[in-house]
């Protein structure tokens, strides 16, 4: 094609040029050419872009996520079918008081904890610590071997070398084989069971010393008993009878032992749909899970309760039958004279109890009072104590004082942690230390492990046989779930090995504690049972003595003088005495009032905090008698004047890598306030002076779930307007994220329109759900399940020519038909039929709709439903940090709301309003984050679930950003793995066993979420697959109304949760959309949340109301004003 | 070399006159010789070593934040669960707006005929492809698990089986910056070829010359080349035209699609554009002012050019300065309680500081511009930019993270606080940025050679 260039080319006409190659050439340069185009063959061009593009496709094939090869079982073992759950009844001791239990097995492991349903004790509910006993089954930190001392120590206590259960038996053996035990001493932490007793009273005829010992103990609620009936009874509460309930300090609901089959009774006594409510008053120094219930609190310094009590007691004893309120009294004595009302008007259904916090005469007093009025043997019946003499705080006196004197030589102690928590002017650590021989039978190697001589590492309850006595008094029988983890042996066993008792294994030991030897289908019934059935204490007849003198005192209903002060001590609601404190779902589980993680604090009330010059986080040193502690300061709305709440239990030094061990470099959490407990201030310190005090100018960071009370004037004023619907707006501006009315305005409103019950909507009878979709064409739609208002209301009218009366709102929903009186009712108690369940009408082809509704009124807020979720869902521990930086990953939280009283204008400070609001994903018709999503990672379902697709999300976290009730938890860090799982400092050094020792914990039926992926709740739906999956193999039958579950319903002790098929009318939880109090949260954004709450129903006395409550929503800002 | 007269001023308006937009009596010979001097000379000058030493410093910087945040999680970020959008996502609206000026420059001005964009877009438009390449690289390793952020894309893969989600905005989000940086990218190297052209013939080594012609696409200069340069330049600038209004369009659409209150408005669009070029051009002038005086190019990026695009950010941030106000009129006016808590709280809630910052920086300090010794006072200028841009990165976190930190439940609401790795991100980009954009200045022409020498005043016979 190059011909060789001319070098003497000169200038010649176009036609010469024609045919020339470097003219043509020239040209093309210029101007292009068609020769590139070659149009047979394979271009060069697509070559390259076949082979690039096989390339870069092919090179991501070969990228696969790691392979692991798992055994199967070769042959399977009877009775199991791999990924099947199995599910065993058992107990566990909690405080003295056994909790009836049943453990879900996976493969032969226990993955979740529930209440046992068969046990009135708990019906299927539990408590935050009960769940969280699984988290601390499978702790690394648990002890692992039986350790005996070296001899040497270091500045945290004993060095210890391992050693065998063998070689501690072997030990003690001889000390304890004579005959005569006086030298002997068992240091024991509170426990029901009966074969513990036996063991005690074969020791103490031995002449041995029984000493039980608990920081959280029942000792003035015992003291007060026999001051009464001279013998210590418990009481058991006959809430779902009583009309007025008065709370003096206590806290039947959460810290009481039996606060689960009293949170079952209370709710069964406030059924506004019923018609039967019960009246709670609370008095109180902080905020207690009860006085959150209740319908009137005070608070009320815990030392001036006494003289409440008195003042109660003698103002009960003047009244006259017909005694009437008045109105026109300070609020704190209108308040009185109203309970005084309420308690003589409904004699033989009042209960008035004492908390644990108060003097013995207290009690005495309120069991005269209740005598007075007839409530004991109706509402309140008392039942005998199999181990009526255990008197903790006088108990470990004694104790310390004979060891000072040198009486004893050998010590026992069995459980428990009393060099953390008994008083430490005991200094029992230098009296242990000094010991000769000293063993601490223990699940961790703690605090009292250090200064004993042996410690043996005691197996968990879950691995062992046991048995307890539930709080009526029945007996429970635990069998082992699992062979132990890490050896270990029971309590039990081991003092049976060291007394040289014949039986040496757990189950028999029980059987003949039991009596149950012989009768083997009796114990096999009540090893499957959990219980043996009938042996719950029948109530003794007893009456209590005329009251004892409490010097009556009116100090508690005027203002603080300012300057007195008193430390209150409370059990943590999360760590409890401490016993959680390696436990990160405890440490993170956000205080239900204080909403703060990670951390115990000093709680003032704001005014308190005003007087002190303190601020929200301040780090402040609280000094009592010379004993000094630092702590931050929590600005607590509710809190007593010149009250300073305080949790024990937490700053454990030799907890574990979680909670503390300071000798392994792991800083406490929270701060140990045991310190400034006193014997002869055990409960609570009064008269205290403001120097009692001391802030500094530190803030300490503090992680709150919910930003505290002492946020910007301009957030504080908006949370009070939001949380209450605002009559002076319009309809569709009057959202009101919590929705409240008094009793006596609902039962009106319930004569005019009387509920339909769910079963006067027959289902289909014998129609399978799954069946009678039809393949195409018209699909029927089951039942439309819509509150109707009664023919009467409805259709007759019967207030048509009533001033006032309005036949149209005219916002589209239908003729409200009411009296003007009415119409804030409409607005309260929604009743718009149809409007609320457009779902059915959009998506006719829904067979199973699922949907949750959650009763505010049954709420007590106890968190257990938080635990619950993360125990069955595998929801991660995210540690401080990230707590404080608000990441948590609960999938269900607790929202809590304070505010000021809607009925009157006199509480002020007194008698705030407090709502706990479970909120977790609503599950949206319209869904707000599927849209948003760019890689449809989050969609909907056919039967109205919002699912997450946790392999296809990428985490751009624009669903958590356009989710307006914030359910949405983005995984910010790997929190699944061994490193943060638990928040083990150094984490990633365990060995291989201890990391997959939690992988064993976790539910198999759910996703382990990793980094980087949003999450939220699925509600359940691993259960309502299981249950429709069984549903399919029985021959496609129905689910069954209520068949399926979530883990927050099922733990819930009142029941404030339902969960099923909106489809089926015989559903609860179509009942409870249907119900009038029904709403949704934000209902105004259009969402059509599938979780509908249903309002709040406040009982207040009729003459503690200044305003009616059709006005209350008005809003805040305008009863301010 | 040409003389420069720093004492013509042709700010001032002469209706009998054009006012010259090349001073000092500059011909094609010195403006080829004006402009390629930087890339010519040995050694540049002190300056720009020690601007490119800190900028590859705060680069590197950024290069370990993201390897550390490749390692641990997106966690290493302040973000939160309501703020699940912070400092990512702020920062790339930030540098998207930044990288709006250029195009606007380049494609809107060239079709108004603003003759006075010759001297100043290459510059800008470079500026608006290194903005854009910062503004990418956030969304793409804020996302939770950055290795699969190609699923943002629509392919057609085995394991994804599945398109992406067409109704979210972050995927269009994906399509408009991608569109706009392909087509930006293509505008500004095809505009240059000519230019490198010229750099190619006055290369001196091998490897230049190699470079410089492999880059140069052969161009020749010839009447084809330049008849088919002026027809794809003007096509490009036509598509690239309604880019300009697009991006931040629908960079608006990320807040203005989803319902959280103070991003559910329909005037983002317009206000976001109108921000954009505000905090584009303020971008252009703080880069500018200093080159200028680097290499001695006073005489092609005059004075007017300088007045010219203050003119333009006081008009801009006017109507910055407009949408604030009108947001807070629809917010009370609309009657919607959420919307009217977001804005009130915006300028007197928790994070009144970061709003007051933002309307003083955006609104009141460009009002300096009215005073010509403000606008024709390069030194003064380019301080009310950096306030403009530290106004304008405010703007975004206001919106971001105010609305955020404080929606619908009470219960959720929390502050935001930033780790250091939000900081050192933050300010690592602008190290990439200047990275780039101090490569370019050495090795590419920074002047569009070549349209200047069309806008040279002629001389008067």
């Amino acid at each position: 094609m190059n011909q060789p260039r001319t070098e003497n080319m000169k200038f010649t006409e176009l036609p010469t040029l024609a045919g020339n190659l470097e003219f043509d050439a020239a040209i093309d340069r210029d101007f292009g050419s068609a020769t590139e185009n070659h149009t047979d063959g394979f271009s060069r061009r697509r070559w390259l872009q076949i082979m690039g593009a096989s390339l870069a496709l092919g090179g991501t094939v070969g990228c696969r996520y790691e392979e692991e090869k798992i055994a199967p079982f070769a042959f399977r073992p009877q009775n199991r079918v791999p990924g099947v759950p199995e599910r065993f009844a058992t107990m566990i001791d909690h405080g003295g008081i056994a909790q009836p239990l049943m453990s879900t097995n996976y493969d032969g492991r226990p993955i979740k904890l529930d209440g046992n349903p068969s046990h009135p004790c708990s019906m299927g509910a539990s408590s935050t610590h009960t769940q969280a006993r699984i988290l601390e089954f499978y702790d690394p930190d648990r002890l692992r071997v039986s350790l005996k001392s070296t001899g040497a120590t270091n500045k945290f206590g004993n060095l210890f070398e391992d050693t065998s259960f063998e070689g501690i038996v072997a030990a003690f053996k001889p000390l304890l084989a004579t005959k005569d035990l006086s030298k002997v001493a068992v240091l024991a932490y509170p426990s029901s069971s009966p074969t513990l007793m036996r063991m005690q009273e074969s020791f103490t005829a031995r002449g041995g010393s029984w000493i039980s010992y608990g920081a959280v103990s029942d000792d003035n609620t015992r003291a007060g008993a026999k001051l009464a009936f001279s013998k210590p009874l418990r009481a058991q509460y006959r809430f779902e009878k009583a009309k007025v309930i008065v709370t003096l300090d206590a806290d039947p609901l959460f810290l009481d032992s039996g606060s689960i089959p009293n949170s079952i009774a209370f709710a069964k006594g406030r059924d506004a749909d019923a018609k039967q409510m019960s009246r709670l008053y609370a008095v109180e120094s902080q905020y207690s899970t009860t006085g959150g219930a209740a319908d009137h609190r005070i608070s009320v310094p815990s030392h001036k309760i006494a003289g409440f009590a008195a003042a109660l007691s003698a103002a009960v004893a003047a009244a006259p039958a017909d005694v009437t309120v008045d109105k026109s009294l300070p609020y704190r004595e209108r308040l009185l004279a109203a309970m005084v009302q309420d308690l003589v008007a409904n004699k033989g259904a009042g209960i008035v109890i004492a908390g644990e916090s108060q003097p013995p005469a207290v009690h005495a007093l309120v069991h005269a009072l209740n005598e007075k009025l007839g409530n004991n043997g109706v509402t309140i019946e008392f039942v005998d104590l199999s181990d009526a003499g255990r008197t903790s705080l006088e108990a470990v006196q004694d104790f310390a004082n004979q060891v000072g004197g040198g009486g004893f030589e050998t010590l026992i102690v069995l459980g428990g942690n009393p060099v953390f928590d008994a008083p430490r002017e005991l200094k029992l650590v230098e009296l242990i230390g000094k010991m000769p021989n000293s063993v601490h039978l223990t699940l961790y190697k703690n605090e009292t492990s250090l200064v004993c001589k042996w410690v043996s590492n005691v197996a968990h309850p879950l691995e062992t046989w046991k048995d307890g006595l539930a709080h009526d008094g029945s007996v429970l029988i635990g069998q082992p779930l699992i062979n132990p983890l890490f050896d270990g042996k029971s309590e039990i066993e081991t003092l049976a090995a060291m007394l040289g008792e014949p039986s040496l294994e757990g189950q028999q030991i029980i059987r003949e504690t039991l009596q149950l030897t012989a009768e083997d289908s009796v114990w096999r019934q009540a090893v499957h049972d959990g219980f043996v059935a009938g042996t719950a204490t029948e109530p003794s007849k007893v009456s209590a003595a005329a009251a004892p003198q409490v010097a009556a005192d009116d100090s508690w209903s005027k203002p603080w003088d300012g300057s007195s002060m008193e430390i209150v001590f409370n059990p943590s609601q999360s760590l409890y005495d401490g016993q959680f404190a390696n436990n990160s779902w405890m440490l993170e589980l956000p205080n239900f009032f204080t909403k703060i993680a990670w951390d115990n604090v000093a709680s003032v009330s704001p005014r308190t905090a005003d007087k002190l010059a303190l601020k929200q986080g301040m780090l402040v040193t609280l000094n009592v008698a010379g004993a000094k502690q630092e702590i931050p300061v929590n600005i607590q709305p509710g809190q007593a004047d010149g009250s300073i709440g305080i949790d024990i239990g937490w700053g454990r030094t030799a907890a574990g890598r979680v909670g503390g061990d300071v000798a392994n470099g792991v800083a406490p959490v929270g701060h140990d306030v045991n310190g400034l407990r006193k014997i002869a201030n055990w409960s609570f310190v009064a008269g205290l002076g403001p120097d009692a005090v001391v802030a500094s100018k530190k803030i300490y960071k503090l992680a709150i779930a919910q930003e505290p009370w002492t946020i910007d004037e301009t957030g504080k004023n908006e949370i009070q307007a939001r949380m209450f619907r605002d009559y002076n707006k319009k309809e569709s501006d009057r959202s009101g994220l919590l929705r409240e009315g008094s009793f006596e305005s609902y039962r009106e409103f319930l004569e005019h329109h009387p509920l339909k019950t769910a079963s006067a909507q027959p289902a289909t009878p014998g129609v399978s759900l799954t069946q009678a979709v039809a393949k195409s064409g018209a699909l029927p739609i089951l039942n439309q399940v819509v509150f109707v208002p009664d023919d009467k209301a409805a259709g007759q009218d019967e207030h048509a020519d009533e001033p006032g009366h309005e036949h149209s709102d005219g916002h589209g929903h239908k003729e409200a038909r009411w009296p003007e009186a009415f119409h804030m009712h409409h607005e309260l108690f929604d009743i718009t039929p149809g409007s609320r369940e457009d779902y059915k009408q959009s998506n006719p082809a829904h067979v199973n709709m699922w949907g949750k509704s959650i009763d505010l009124n049954k709420c007590i807020g106890c968190n257990a439903c938080v635990v619950a979720c993360q125990s069955e869902n595998n929801v991660p521990v995210v540690g401080k940090d990230d707590s404080w930086r608000g990441r948590e990953m609960y999938w269900i939280r607790i929202d809590r709301y304070f505010g000021d009283n809607l009925y009157t204008d006199d509480a002020k400070d007194d008698d705030k309003i407090i709502i706990h609001q479970p909120v977790a994903c609503h599950h949206c018709e319209n869904a707000p984050c599927e849209t948003v999503c760019p890689v449809a990672a989050t969609v909907h379902s056919s039967e109205g679930l919002n699912e997450m697709v946790y392999n296809r999300c990428i985490g751009t976290r624009y669903c958590g950003n356009n989710c307006p009730y914030k359910v949405r938890r983005f995984n910010y860090f790997n929190y699944t793995d061994a490193v943060t799982l638990l928040k083990y400092p150094g984490g990633d050094k365990l060995p291989a066993g201890d990391r997959n020792l939690q992988h064993l914990m976790m539910n198999p039926e759910v996703t382990i979420r990793s980094r980087g992926v949003m999450e939220k709740c699925t509600y359940c739906v691993q259960r309502i697959q299981n249950v429709k999956i069984k549903a399919k193999n029985e021959g496609r039958r129905p689910i069954g109304a209520n068949e399926i579950t979530t883990a927050c319903q099922d733990v819930c002790p009142t029941q404030a949760i339902k969960f099923g098929d909106l489809n089926n009318p015989a559903s609860d939880v179509a009942a409870a959309h249907a119900n009038p109090r029904a709403y949704s949260m934000l209902e105004d954004l259009n969402n059509i949340p599938r979780t509908k709450y249903l309002a709040r129903v406040r009982n207040p006395h009729p003459q503690l109301i200044d305003r009616d409550d059709r006005n209350s929503v008005r809003g805040w800002k305008k009863t301010n004003a | 070399m040409a003389t420069v007269n720093n004492y013509l001023d042709n700010t001032y308006d002469d209706p009998d006159h054009r006012a010259p937009l090349v001073l000092g009596g500059m011909t094609y010979k010195t403006v080829t010789e004006t402009v390629v001097a930087p890339w010519e000379s040995d050694k540049p000058p002190r300056i720009w070593y020690l601007l490119f030493a800190t900028a590859v410093c705060l680069l590197m910087m950024l290069g370990a934040c993201i390897m550390h945040l490749l390692l641990k999680g997106v966690g290493v970020w302040g973000n939160s669960n309501p703020t699940y959008w912070a400092f990512p996502i702020v920062n790339f609206v930030f540098w998207v707006g930044i990288g709006h000026a250029g195009t606007l420059i380049s494609a809107i001005l060239f079709l108004f005929r603003q003759n006075w964009r010759t001297s100043i877009n290459r510059a800008a438009e470079a500026m608006t492809i290194f903005a854009v390449i910062c503004a990418g690289m956030f969304p793409g390793i804020h996302i939770g698990r950055v290795w699969a952020f190609y699923w943002l894309f629509p392919v057609p893969t085995e394991h994804l089986a599945m398109w992406p989600n067409f109704r979210s905005p972050l995927l269009w989000d994906v399509f408009a910056v991608g569109t706009y940086a392909t087509v930006s990218l293509l505008f500004w190297y095809m505009g240059m070829v000519p230019d490198i052209a010229t750099f190619r013939d006055r290369s001196k080594t091998k490897t230049k010359k190699l470079i410089y012609g492999l880059l140069s696409l052969g161009w020749t200069g010839s009447a084809r080349n330049w008849h088919r340069y002026e027809i794809a330049y003007t096509i490009l600038a036509a598509l690239a035209t309604p880019l300009v209004l697009s991006v931040h369009t629908i960079v608006s659409f990320d807040f203005a699609v989803s319902q959280v209150p103070g991003w559910h408005t329909t005037i983002f669009p317009p206000y976001f554009v109108a921000g954009a070029i505000f905090s584009g051009f303020a971008m252009v002038v703080t880069l500018l002012v200093p080159a200028r005086a680097i290499y001695g190019l006073q005489n092609l990026i005059t004075l007017r050019h300088l007045e010219n695009m203050n003119k333009i950010i006081m008009a801009t941030g006017m109507m910055v300065g407009t949408a604030y106000a009108i947001e807070f009129f629809i917010a009370w006016y609309s009657g919607v309680p959420w919307e009217g808590f977001a804005f009130y709280n915006r300028a007197f809630g928790n994070y009144w500081w970061a709003y007051w910052i933002m309307v003083s920086c955006n609104v009141i300090i460009p009002q300096l511009f009215w005073f010509k010794w403000c606008r024709t006072t390069p030194w003064f200028m380019v301080i009310v930019c950096i306030f403009v841009n530290i106004g304008m990165w405010f703007e975004r976190f206001v919106i971001t993270v105010t609305s955020l930190c404080r929606d619908f439940l009470p219960s959720s609401w929390a502050y935001f606080y930033p780790t250091s790795i939000d900081i050192m991100m933050l300010v690592g980009s602008f190290g990439l940025f200047m990275t780039l954009f101090l490569l370019f200045c050495r090795f590419l022409p920074i002047i569009a050679m070549s349209e200047v020498k069309g806008v040279i005043p002629l001389e008067e016979h």
